[in-house]
């Protein structure tokens, strides 16, 4: 079963590693194409030259400050000595330093050029607007350039997106893979359960039986096998108990053969030895030969119970209505046990069954009567009907004693009787007739606290 | 014949032990005492690399880390050590660099020189006197190093997990930053506050 597994993870393999080559390839050919769109040296040669044009415009915005400050042509601001402690920050750290002049870019985003001059001990600044051009944010604009660029140099973006794509491409076939792995045990999983099962029941061990998991065809061949198998356990228990029967049926033909032969002329013997014997000794021997009589008469009962368990009248299948034939026994065999309470819940729209209504009689009659003789005066008896799994059931309840274990284990078997009168054989007819309608009678758990039997039939047409 | 061929050696081994002497002198510290510190000096060191000034030039701030040990004797234990950082960066456009430095008190000066700064940047490494021997001879080890940590803000923020997967794998292999050492000895407390 192994196989099935290898078969699908080999077809997973056969259908996904060519497709998933050719789309590296298309991609990584894709990724090249777009990397080369997205070079940096330009970036890098921009931004060196604005640096370039940005430090040049400063140069000679510096000078022509230095200039015009020179020549008078601008305004200054003064910063006298003796109010140093109210300067600006920038004016008293150049008054610190050492330096004889300083330029400094000041203003919103840098757009403003500072001079700052030394006259004395005063400080004179002359400022120069820079036309527009905002200085710190050109600085920020390179610093970002330029870290684009380093960041770039200090990369293989080839490299990396190639390598990123096979390792992810590669890990979601690796995936794939042991998803599939996975699928495929679960789905081989029921078909070995079953090819196994199916081995074990050519092998006659008709218990087998496998356990269903899912709606889907696996496990619908599942539960048809399971059921199948039940069927054959449960066919193979009757045939095997109609054998024992057929057996049962012979020895008892024999055997009453036998005795009846033997007893009529026992019986005639006894009753010409009376008729011949003088008056004097009649009378003990009337009472003898009563004694003898009565045996004989026994035996020649049994002898005909005997006759009647082997003997197989034909059989007479037709539709029957079930709860009217339980209703007729129940009213049947009331009047003989009115001691007894009698009650019945039989199912509405019960289907008519396919059996021989005789034989469905006899065993309602043998099941309502045992159970009337075990529960004795003041029990109660429940019949009941009902359809389960397509077969129409039948089941007698008591609240006599209930059965041992040993009369559980052999109450079927011909020959045992738990009952003061009668042979013992009713139950085993009772099961035979069962069987031969295509039914069965088995024992079940007593509603009522003591015994409780269940008679299966088929529903008509359900041939 | 032998006398001549040793003198011929020596001779020609001459350059390269004086350019040594010259290397060592360049690379020597002279440390000196102001109040209650121990200032160092070393004017010749250069302690800006060129990888350091591309990424100044690049806008980009540069970070030196410094370790002071003061030892007993030449490449003994450590007495002390005391850890210094400075920040360097460069001025786009007035062409100077500003240096500070971040512990144990921020300190900084702006409009410097190469030079300038870095020398600046190493008076700043100040030894408290007070944990140097009095009277015994100490050495000096001064050991550097770029800091070649990318700050938080510019270090990228891929959350996705082809992105962080591209980023590791674009990354090229780079050479780790070598650490500088430099050590200058033997100098006594003494002698230092007499030639100040």
């Amino acid at each position: 079963m192994k196989r099935i597994r290898t078969r699908l993870i080999l077809a997973f393999l056969a259908a996904t590693i060519l497709p998933l080559v050719v789309t590296v390839w298309i991609m990584t050919s894709l990724l090249e194409r777009s990397l080369g769109f997205a070079t940096t040296e330009q970036l890098d040669r921009l931004s060196t030259s604005l640096q370039d044009t940005g430090r040049h415009y400063y140069q000679q915005a510096r000078e022509l400050l230095r200039k015009e400050a020179a020549a008078g042509a601008i305004e200054h601001q003064t910063y006298a000595f003796a109010e140093a402690a109210q300067w600006p920050s920038e004016v008293r750290d150049f008054l610190e330093s050492s330096e004889p002049e300083r330029f400094a870019i000041g203003g919103e985003g840098g757009s403003r050029l500072d001079y700052f001059v030394r006259k004395g001990e005063d400080v004179w600044v002359y400022t120069r607007s820079l036309d527009g051009v905002r200085m710190e944010e050109l600085s920020g604009e390179y610093r970002s350039a330029r870290k684009l660029v380093q960041e770039s140099q200090e990369r293989d973006l080839r490299r990396g997106f190639t390598t990123t794509l096979i390792v992810l491409v590669a890990a979601v076939w690796l995936v794939s893979l042991v998803w599939l792995i996975y699928l495929a045990n679960r789905v081989s999983r029921p078909v070995q359960q079953l090819t196994a099962g199916l081995s074990e029941l050519a092998a006659g061990h008709l218990d087998t039986r496998i356990d269903a998991e899912g709606a889907d065809e696996i496990g619908r061949a599942v539960a048809a096998f399971n059921r199948s198998a039940s069927e054959l356990e449960q066919s193979r228990g009757r045939l095997v108990y109609l054998t024992q029967i057929a057996s049962w049926q012979a020895l008892a033909r024999k055997m009453a053969h036998e005795l009846k032969n033997s007893l009529t002329p026992i019986r005639l013997t006894v009753e010409e030895i009376l008729a011949r014997l003088p008056e004097s000794e009649r009378p003990f021997m009337e009472q003898a030969a009563r004694i003898v009589v009565s045996e004989v008469e026994s035996l020649e009962r049994k002898v005909r119970a005997f006759s009647e368990f082997s003997s197989e009248p034909p059989l007479h299948l037709g539709k029957i209505d079930v709860n009217s034939v339980i209703e007729e026994r129940v009213s049947f065999l009331k009047p003989g046990h009115f001691d007894v309470g009698y009650a019945t819940e039989l199912a509405a729209d019960l289907p008519a069954a396919r059996a021989d209504e005789d034989r469905v009689k006899g065993i309602l009659t043998n099941l309502l009567e045992n159970g009337a003789q075990a529960t004795g005066p003041g029990g109660k008896i429940l019949a009941r009907s009902c359809v389960q799994e397509g077969k129409i059931r039948v089941e007698i309840h008591d609240s006599g004693p209930g059965l041992s274990e040993e009369a559980r284990r052999t109450l079927f078997e011909p020959t045992i009787t738990f009952k003061k009168h009668g042979m013992g054989l009713g139950l085993s007819i009772a099961r035979k007739d069962a069987l031969m309608c295509g039914g069965d009678l088995c024992l079940i758990d007593g509603v009522l606290g003591g015994a409780g039997f269940q008679l299966t039939l088929p529903v008509a047409g359900d041939e | 014949m032998n006398a001549r061929i040793a003198f011929g050696r020596a001779l020609a081994m001459l350059p390269a032990l004086m350019l040594c002497a010259v290397l060592a002198e360049a690379q020597s510290l002279r440390p000196y005492v102001e109040g209650d510190q121990l200032h160092l000096r070393s004017p010749n060191l250069r302690l800006l690399s060129a990888e350091a000034k591309q990424q100044l030039r690049n806008g980009a701030t540069v970070t030196y880390a410094f370790r002071v040990a003061i030892m007993g004797a030449r490449n003994g234990d450590p007495r002390v050590t005391l850890t210094y950082h400075c920040i360097f960066s460069w001025d786009l456009w007035d062409e100077t660099y500003k240096v500070s430095r971040r512990e144990p008190g921020y300190r900084s000066a702006s409009r410097l020189n190469q030079a300038a700064a870095e020398q600046l940047c190493l008076e700043s490494l100040v030894v408290p006197a007070s944990v140097l021997p009095p009277d015994q001879p100490f050495w000096i080890t001064l050991a550097y190093q770029m800091d070649n940590r990318r700050s938080a803000e510019g270090s990228d923020s891929s959350s996705s997990i082809p992105g962080i997967l591209v980023d590791i794998f674009s990354r090229r292999t780079k050479d780790s930053v070598p650490v500088e050492l430099v050590e200058s000895g033997p100098f006594r407390l003494g002698d230092l506050r007499k030639a100040r």
